[in-house]
């Protein structure tokens, strides 16, 4: 687990993780406000806050084992501890972070926590639900009829 | 576990083709976010992030 800092509140927050190398690399959940994106769904609106990831002063996507390691940690921790949260993440398809996610999903031990996740036009939107705390079937039904009524996007399972 | 997560998850995807307008309205959003982290960085190398704990 790689050393961090933090500034942690209701509507964002953030974790600086200092690296092996000594660089930092800023670990932020944000809450989505209506003008950024309108769920028209105060499921989505009050829950849902967006992770993301960047790097101060290095290019690239790739992340180390270790702070792939402490990301999920701190991913886990929040997912498990705020009521009603879901965690959304976008990322182009098939990238580095893509891949990454994968294989968090692929590893995770954590029965309780739920993934739904939506791929459209080269990109794929993952929302991470904690069941023991935040009612699945209502958000996979909102989460459907917003990309249907945002974007005319009518989503089927991926088989 | 290639074309879909664990049995944890369910992964979709569009019936049909997605519009050229739902593309344009998807990329937007995706640029939007590019900005936020440009910003973000920005504030964070002018001390605008405060670290509050370890």
């Amino acid at each position: 687990m790689l050393q961090y800092t933090s500034n942690e509140g209701l509507d964002s927050s953030h974790f600086f993780i200092t690296t092996l190398a000594d660089n930092i690399c800023i670990l932020a959940f944000k809450k989505l406000e209506e003008e950024e994106i309108s769920f028209n769904n105060d499921l989505l609106q009050n829950n849902v806050m967006e992770m993301m990831v960047v790097k101060s002063g290095i290019i690239g996507e790739n992340f180390c084992k270790e702070l792939s390691k402490t990301i999920k940690v701190l991913f886990d921790r929040v997912l498990e501890e705020k009521p009603g949260l879901i965690i959304y993440i976008s990322v182009d398809e098939g990238s580095l972070k893509h891949q990454l996610i994968k294989r968090y999903v692929d590893n995770d031990v954590n029965d309780h926590f739920n993934i739904l996740s939506f791929k459209a036009a080269g990109k794929v939107f993952v929302f991470f639900l904690n069941s023991q705390k935040t009612n699945v079937v209502k958000s996979y039904v909102a989460l459907v009829n917003y990309f249907e009524d945002e974007y005319g996007i009518e989503f089927e399972e991926e088989f | 576990m290639d074309n879909k997560f664990n049995n944890k998850g369910m992964s979709f995807v569009p019936k049909k083709e997605v519009s050229e307008e739902a593309k344009l309205k998807l990329n937007k959003l995706a640029e939007s976010k590019k900005e936020y982290l440009s910003k973000l960085v920005e504030d964070y190398r002018a001390g605008k992030l405060i670290h509050q704990k370890s």
